[in-house]
């Protein structure tokens, strides 16, 4: 992968940290300057991509030639219309769990905040990877839409061992899957972007959390200090 | 070093050009369509490779499902390989696919058993050999290693896979690999897949200049490109060969290909094999040491070992390893490796607790906060084995000595997890005085080592330390000991200091003057305090000394600017009010406003009339929205510190807790973040609290509220496929008759599911877990 130098944006850590224009102090500032810091010199950020023809022949949407059939009324609403499908996974690798730790040990605020930095970081690496996507289906004279993970909607997460599968994700970026389907690294994103003709009116943005599919399993929900304000 | 071995290639990519589709099992064809299996073996055999590897990377029990047995698939695989004609069939292990803990939720001896299973599969196949490969853990490969080991007499060859960087996926250094990997045993270690041969060579230099076994590469055919949107390799046949043949030349003995590697590449290698003769290789003989992520080598440095975590005479780590709360130690170890140690003593020697067990999780838990290679220290053989078992490195024993009784107890562990081991100079007849005497026991421990196969530089001598002020005779003997064993016997030494001070005044400073004594005699590896300034001033400067730090630069660097006293704060704290620091979050003040304030009142009053009304306050600032998470987190962490010392000043009893709380994250589950914001909140309202950490099985839960009369027990789940793990555990909670009540959290809870899984309580958040506390316990 070639050398990328990623930035934290402050203003998406404020937000993935509840912020909604409490003052807020120098100190705390610099606190999250440092942090965001570390967070960046622990990342080790990788993705990969593969783009597959969308085999629409059976009753649910396949990868071609892969034997995957991807599940649940949501995702084939989500890819009606697409020619093909690109099957996406970044990852900040395990060096930020580690630091994560260790720095829980010492303060759970600066562990609360560096969660934030790396939810920011995963987030800005699964744009450059969507951005790639974009740049491939453009030369194919494609559109794409949103990134639709396993656990969106009613597109199960068992699925998840064979979305990792068909990029072989544990050996290109060493993610792993627990029994109960959680990625790790816990800073990885798996997900689908549908490649579509031009002209059909693909919605690209997310959604606001009331609409948003991802309700359930929304990381930022989980940890309990919301999403979008 | 005898003749080279030739590997086979890819397998996968040639099944994939023969149909196998992305993200199908390839091991299934063995069922399936064996025929497929049989002509890419047959082709690596026409192209002539001496091992020809079975297809059974993934053929174990987690990988395969449903879909088909370990046994049905291995014993398909090797007979495939036979049938194709070759010379010696290798049984192919690769990863499990869960990560183990502590990074992951699988345990130790789940990994091994699935090994195990893969193992007994292959012997009963009749496999020749086992190549365990693609490994980005090194627990993982070990858990891999001593399966094949200790249920086969096969030769097991080990290699893992490096990302461009250096590193593995769990940042394991190829330099780790070998100097491990070697010592745990394998037969051959090295590298494979991920790089192609040319990115591979500086690290295959690496694993030459640590592997103490014949060293094996098995690149692929250059990087995997995606580009197209399918993978490719671009590293021809010719370029292939020629590049690994340049590896042979450096010492590589066992070659062959991975991904998008073919018959052809293997066939131009066989050539460049066949147009030399292996290198003779000098083996290095050093002490080297390793955790997952570091390195330490003896070679003309000297090593400081932290002597911390031992409950002996310390109270809170005492009541840590009774509770199995472990926050306390961990950060003794976070603080020691600040401090400048490079290695941590591991002592859980307490008599009322299970110490194999607790001595077994401790090293796993310390091994997730600190990447310093441990110390493992016991006097119980079992508890010994079941750390070394499940610790990620080469770990030092502490210890043997020259009893007959524990030579052969302990140094059949060290030889079985390739530790190091340290060996005391003393026997059935006690500690010698004389330093002659000592080395004598010493050469026995080192000569008894060697016939357990346990090489020299892997003895570690301890001359033992003995009070000055009772026999002020003995201090120089050990010290002339020192000198003998490290003249005499080559051997490192190690030596704890503080014994020599007992009972005189200012301790340090004999300590310090024995310290700098010892090192002019050669000694390797204080044991020491790393907190104290004295002993890591003596030590820094003994390696200006001694010419390991080269032209005194990492100590002009840490003493140029060496801070004097701090200067005087410009605000007098105690005049500032506590609840605006804690307001505030400025934790540097606190300390001192707190120690202002118990002047004047009792530590109770400080609690209760200053630093709960502090906290209070910023709840409720928090519920108001006018404080974010981290802002009334800071808060938290600002009343914390004042409350450590009202608990450090105050006489025992007078500071009474106000009840305790088991927090834990259930069992599969390694989202913390979420319990560690209610740890912090709870302790400031003056609970003790357990936090029994991520991932944690049931029954842990169950006896420790049973055994500490836990009276509220919080767990946490932050998934949908958890919960379950959150209702047996409360379920068991019920069966065991514990008298608590249970709070549950997390996002996927809502009150009717709380109450659906047995719960007592909801927590909303962590401020709610304060309200459900106070109520609980009447506060």
């Amino acid at each position: 992968m070639p050398d990328f130098e990623y930035k934290i944006d402050k203003s998406e850590v404020l937000r993935y940290l509840g912020h909604r224009g409490q003052a807020l102090t120098p100190e705390l500032m610099a606190l999250i300057d440092e942090i965001s810091e570390k967070c960046l010199e622990s990342a080790r950020p990788r993705y990969c991509f593969q783009i597959f023809p969308l085999d629409t022949t059976s009753p649910s949407p396949a990868l071609a030639g892969t034997g995957v059939t991807l599940l649940g009324e949501d995702i084939k609403k989500h890819l009606a219309g697409a020619s093909s499908v690109a099957v996406m996974a970044a990852t900040l690798g395990f060096e930020v769990e580690r630091a994560m730790m260790r720095l829980s040990q010492r303060s759970a605020t600066a562990e609360v905040i560096f969660n934030a930095a790396c939810t920011a970081l995963i987030e800005a690496v699964s744009d450059r990877c969507e951005g790639e996507i974009v740049e491939t289906a453009r030369r194919r004279g494609l559109v794409t839409s949103y990134r639709y993970s396993p656990g969106y909607g009613d597109f199960p997460l068992e699925q998840q061992p064979e979305i990792l599968g068909v990029l072989d994700a544990g050996t290109r970026l060493g993610i792993t899957l627990t029994d109960s389907m959680l990625m790790l690294p816990k800073k990885s994103v798996s997900a689908l972007i549908g490649l579509y003709p031009e002209g059909l009116g693909v919605r690209r943005g997310g959604s606001s959390c009331e609409t948003c599919e991802n309700r359930e399993n929304c990381e930022f929900r989980k940890e309990g200090y919301g999403c979008n304000g | 070093m005898g003749e080279f071995t030739l590997f086979d290639g890819g397998m996968g990519t040639e099944l994939q050009k023969r149909g196998l589709k992305a993200g199908a099992l390839p091991e299934l064809l063995n069922l399936t369509e064996p025929e497929i299996v049989r002509d890419v073996h047959k082709a690596y055999v026409e192209a002539g490779a001496d091992v020809i590897t079975a297809n059974t990377f993934g053929a174990n029990s987690k990988k395969l499902g449903d879909a088909g047995t370990v046994e049905k698939v291995v014993s398909a695989g090797i007979r495939l390989v036979r049938e194709a004609g070759a010379k010696k069939a290798a049984l192919d292990i690769g990863p499990i696919g869960a990560l183990l803990a502590p990074m992951g939720t699988m345990s130790f001896d789940e990994a091994y058993s699935i090994f195990r299973e893969v193992v007994r599969a292959g012997v009963k196949a009749g496999a020749d050999l086992v190549i365990i490969e693609t490994m980005s853990d090194l627990l993982e490969a070990k858990a891999a290693l001593l399966a094949v080991k200790e249920n086969s007499d096969l030769p097991a060859y080990v290699t893992m896979t490096f990302m461009a960087d250096g590193r593995t996926f769990l940042g394991t250094s190829p330099a780790v690999a070998a100097a491990t990997l070697s010592a745990l045993g394998a037969d051959a270690v090295g590298i494979n897949c991920s790089l192609g041969p040319e990115e591979t060579e500086p690290f295959i230099a690496e694993v030459l200049r640590w592997a103490t076994v014949p060293v094996i590469v098995q690149p692929n055919a250059g990087l995997p490109d995606g580009s197209s949107g399918e993978t490719v390799y671009h590293v021809t046949p010719e370029e292939f060969a020629r590049s690994v043949g340049r590896m042979l030349d450096m010492g590589v003995t066992v070659a062959g290909g991975c991904c998008g590697t073919t018959p052809e590449h293997i066939r131009l290698l066989r050539r460049e094999m066949d147009a030399r003769r292996p290198v003779e290789r000098e083996i290095p003989r050093r002490t080297v040491l390793t955790s997952s992520q570091r390195l330490v080598c003896l070679d003309n440095s000297i090593a400081v070992i932290g002597e911390r975590i031992n409950p002996t005479g310390k109270k809170k780590i005492k009541a840590a390893l009774r509770s199995g709360s472990f926050d306390y130690i961990l950060n003794e170890a976070i603080s020691q490796e600040e401090a400048g140690a490079d290695l941590l003593d591991v002592n859980a020697g307490l008599p009322e607790i299970d110490e194999p067990a607790t001595l077994r999780r401790l090293v796993t838990s310390l091994q997730a906060v600190t990447p310093l290679p441990l110390q493992i220290d016991s006097s119980d053989p079992e508890a010994l084995d079941a750390a070394c078992r499940v610790y990620s490195g080469k770990p030092v024993i502490n210890s043997v000595n020259g009893k007959e009784e524990s030579l052969s107890a302990i140094l059949p562990i060290a030889k079985k997890y390739g530790a190091a081991v340290v060996g005391l100079t003393l026997d059935e007849n006690g500690i010698p005085d004389k330093a002659e005497e000592r080395l004598k026991i010493a050469e026995k421990i080192i000569k008894r080592a060697g016939e357990y196969g346990i090489p020299r530089e892997d003895v570690l001598i301890d001359c033992l330390t003995l009070t000055v002020s009772t026999n002020q005779a003995l201090a120089v003997e050990t010290l002339e000991a020192v000198e003998l064993v490290t003249r005499n016997l080559g051997v490192k030494t190690v030596l704890g200091v503080s014994n020599i001070s007992f009972g005189l005044p200012a301790r340090e400073v004999i300590n310090a003057a024995f310290l700098s004594a010892a090192f002019a005699k050669g000694l390797t590896m204080p044991i020491l305090n790393p907190m104290s300034r004295r002993y890591m001033d003596a030590v820094a400067a003994w390696r200006v000394l001694s010419g390991e730090d080269g032209n005194a630069r990492r100590f002009i660097e840490s003493y140029v600017n060496l801070p004097t006293d701090p200067a005087p704060s410009n605000e007098p704290a105690g005049q500032i009010d506590i609840t605006q620091i804690v307001l505030s979050g400025r934790k540097l003040l606190i300390e001192d406003a707190v120690r202002a304030a118990l002047r004047e009142r009792g530590p109770m009053e400080v609690i209760n009339g200053l630093l709960i009304p502090a906290i209070n306050a910023a709840g409720d600032k928090f519920e108001r929205g006018e404080f974010f998470l981290p802002q009334l987190m800071a808060s938290a962490e600002t009343v914390k510190l004042g409350f450590d010392v009202i608990r450090d000043g105050a006489k025992s009893g007078e500071v009474a807790s106000k009840g305790k709380i088991l927090l834990a994250t259930v069992k599969g589950d390694i989202h913390d973040i979420g319990k560690n914001i209610v740890k912090m909140l709870l302790s400031n309202y003056g609970y003790e609290i357990l936090d029994l950490g991520r991932d944690v099985p049931p029954e842990l839960i169950v006896e420790t509220t049973l055994r500490e009369h836990i009276r509220l027990v919080g767990l946490s789940a932050l998934m949908t496929t958890t919960v379950k793990a959150m209702a047996d555990t409360i379920k068991l909670l019920h069966e065991a008759g514990a008298a608590c009540k249970i709070m549950v959290g997390g996002a996927v809870l809502t009150p009717e599911y709380a109450a659906l899984v047995g719960a007592d309580y909801y927590a909303r958040d962590a401020q709610e877990s304060a309200r459900i506390a106070a109520e609980v316990f009447g506060g």
